[in-house]
């Protein structure tokens, strides 16, 4: 069953009983407590939800924290495909993305998503150890919101997501 | 297009002119060799006829003048002993045909050769008496016009008559046959050549004639006459009748065609006769000289035509030798540029595709240098934060460990690398056992895997060999590959 299709699932009955407890859901949907707990606290998280792609953990882990701390949702993917379906599924508000991944690269990622109606808007700042000029130039064509190259400044870097995010803000 | 055209018709013209010139030259040279060479030829001509009729007219003088002074020195001497001189005379002197002595009766007593003598003929009884007759009165020598033998053929007859004193004793005949001059002094001219010789008298009678045997002893005068033909040879003869020298031409009439003959004349004179030698040429015989003469110059001009032609030929010959050998070696240095630009071409595209390499290891190299480095920074920056938790401190601060040893072995590699490129690693072959480098390499990497819950086994063959080779790098060979599969093997529990 589609991940997607339980937490919509779980909205209807909410909407409808609002008085349910989470056993019962766990009961009507087949899942277990601690997963409706899990899903009703991510469904009800209302801050910024921040996708990080990269495939060495050292480095997302650490940008992980810093988020955090900035008081970001952060959830993450650590190669081309499995940004994907993190994106359809948690619809995220902006998309930091690695440009060298394994399975699909960020361009290619970058350039599905800016392809596909349900997720063009979300805004991507491509975050990458290459910075040449003609690789910035790429990532920009092809929909990047933005460019920052490894090592970037934590400062900056936050300066930079909410530039872009006051930028796309509905 | 249309000056190369003007061009050709300029070169045709100029062409046109020259060979008009060079033409109208040939005609009047030939004009005036022409009228050289026949008046030489005419000039020859003459000269052989008079150097003819002198000898004619000498040798015919000689044997009178001969009988002569024997008539009037052995005048008082008895008959016998006249008539035996005549063998001598007979025998030294050649060209008599016979010496004979007729007496004061007219009758032919003794002859020498005898066998040609006529002995007891009488000129009274014969009717023949006039010349012996007036040779007897006018006491001079008679020599009447040629007459014909009896064995045939024509002869000059020379009557001397002999006196002693007042009394008279008989005359010496002496015969000389027109054939032995002719044969001496008129038939030699006209080996190999064309044309012929003929000897007339002062009435024109024919005494040789080298081509018409039948014609001799006939009058030409009246056989000309008589056919009326032959104006112009008829006007020759009258001229050597007179006595006159010189040449001439006239048209023979043959039976075919007619041709041009040049007839040089010249007067035979000996005691009161004049006879003339013409030698009758046709006019041809000129054109032959001429001819002669051209073909001299033509096969000089040719062979002088030929050594050009055959140096010129040599010399084009020579320097398209040179030329083709010249063009061999263009087209080979040629052919050696080509390749040698293929070449470089070639070194070109290996040098360019070396460069990609290069740039894409550089590219390469730096964002790996550079992953480890945005790690440390981060955590660092994260470090630097207020309020950070006790366990994400402790986190960001084995990351940053992690990815200083992650540094360190980078660069230690490229190191490595770099002393392979130039050539200054320097490898300890010993003998290595397989599992010992397989077990070293696994206690290093095993804190690794644990970290990310791999378990690793290892199973290994009894008995592995030993290999001779660097055990430290073939160490780090394992332990690079085995790292490798755990940073791409997936984190089941993320």
């Amino acid at each position: 069953m589609n991940i997607g299709t339980i937490d919509d699932k779980i909205v209807e009955l909410l909407q409808n009983e609002a008085t349910l407890s989470y056993s019962e859901i766990a009961e009507r949907l087949c899942i277990t407590e601690t997963e409706v707990a899990e899903r009703i606290r991510r469904l009800s998280d209302a801050r910024t939800k921040i996708l990080i792609v990269d495939d060495e953990l050292d480095t997302l882990l650490p940008l992980k924290r810093a988020l955090e701390m900035e008081g970001y949702n952060i959830i993450e993917a650590q190669d081309g495909l499995d940004a994907l379906e993190e994106v359809r599924t948690e619809i995220p508000d902006l998309v930091l993305l690695d440009l060298m991944l394994p399975r699909l690269n960020g361009f290619e990622v970058c350039q599905r998503l800016k392809q596909a109606e349900a997720t063009s808007y979300i805004p991507i700042i491509m975050l990458t150890a290459k910075g040449e000029t003609s690789d910035k130039v790429e990532g920009i064509e092809i929909g990047a919101d933005d460019y920052v190259t490894k090592p970037f400044d934590l400062a900056e870097l936050k300066a930079r997501i909410k530039a872009v995010l006051r930028r796309t803000a509905p | 297009m249309k000056v190369k055209r003007d061009n050709r018709l300029v070169i045709l013209v100029i062409c046109i002119i020259l060979i008009g010139i060079v033409t109208f030259l040939g005609f009047k040279t030939h004009g005036e060799v022409e009228e050289l060479v026949q008046q030489q030829f005419n000039e020859q001509q003459l000269l052989l006829a008079r150097q003819a009729a002198l000898g004619i007219g000498e040798f015919a003088d000689e044997r009178v003048t001969i009988i002569e002074i024997l008539a009037r020195d052995r005048s008082e001497d008895s008959i016998d002993n006249i008539t035996g001189c005549f063998k001598p005379i007979y025998e030294g002197t050649s060209g008599f045909y016979s010496i004979e002595f007729i007496d004061t009766n007219g009758v032919v007593v003794y002859g020498y050769p005898e066998y040609r003598a006529p002995i007891g003929y009488n000129v009274y009884a014969e009717n023949r008496s006039s010349v012996f007759g007036s040779a007897r009165d006018l006491r001079e020598t008679e020599i009447p016009s040629s007459t014909a033998l009896f064995e045939g053929g024509l002869g000059s007859f020379i009557w001397v008559p002999v006196y002693e004193g007042e009394e008279f004793r008989g005359v010496i005949l002496g015969i000389i046959r027109m054939s032995t001059i002719t044969d001496r002094f008129l038939t030699p001219i006209m080996q190999n050549r064309t044309g012929y010789v003929y000897l007339i008298d002062r009435n024109g009678k024919s005494l040789y004639d080298g081509t018409r045997r039948e014609a001799i002893g006939k009058n030409y005068i009246k056989m000309l006459k008589e056919v009326n033909t032959n104006a112009s040879w008829l006007e020759i003869l009258n001229e050597q009748i007179n006595g006159s020298e010189g040449t001439a031409v006239y048209l023979k009439e043959g039976d075919e065609s007619n041709s041009e003959q040049i007839v040089a004349y010249a007067p035979v004179r000996w005691r009161d006769k004049i006879w003339s030698v013409g030698i009758s040429v046709p006019a041809s015989e000129v054109d032959h000289l001429i001819r002669s003469v051209y073909a001299k110059q033509m096969i000089f001009l040719s062979t002088v035509i030929a050594i050009i032609l055959g140096g010129s030929f040599g010399l084009i010959l020579m320097f398209s030798r040179w030329n083709k050998t010249l063009e061999a070696e263009v087209e080979s240095k040629t052919c050696d540029l080509t390749r040698t630009n293929e070449e470089l071409a070639q070194a070109n595209e290996r040098l360019k595709e070396l460069d990609k390499l290069k740039s894409e290891f550089v590219s390469m190299v730096s964002h790996e240098l550079k992953t480890p480095l945005a790690a440390m920074k981060t955590s660092a920056q994260v470090l630097e934060l207020a309020d950070v938790e006790e366990a994400t401190q402790q986190e960001m601060l084995s990351i940053i460990t992690r990815n200083i040893d992650r540094q360190t072995n980078l660069v230690n590699d490229l190191l490595d690398l770099s002393r392979v490129e130039s050539g200054r690693l320097e490898l300890k072959f010993v003998s290595v056992a397989l599992d010992t480098v397989i077990a070293d390499s696994i206690e290093i990497v095993k804190p690794a895997a644990e970290e990310k819950d791999i378990t690793l086994n290892v199973e290994l063959p009894a008995g592995l060999a030993s290999v001779k080779g660097d055990s430290e790098k073939l160490t780090q060979v394992v332990i690079n590959l085995i790292f490798n599969a755990i940073k791409f093997t997936p984190c089941v529990f993320g």
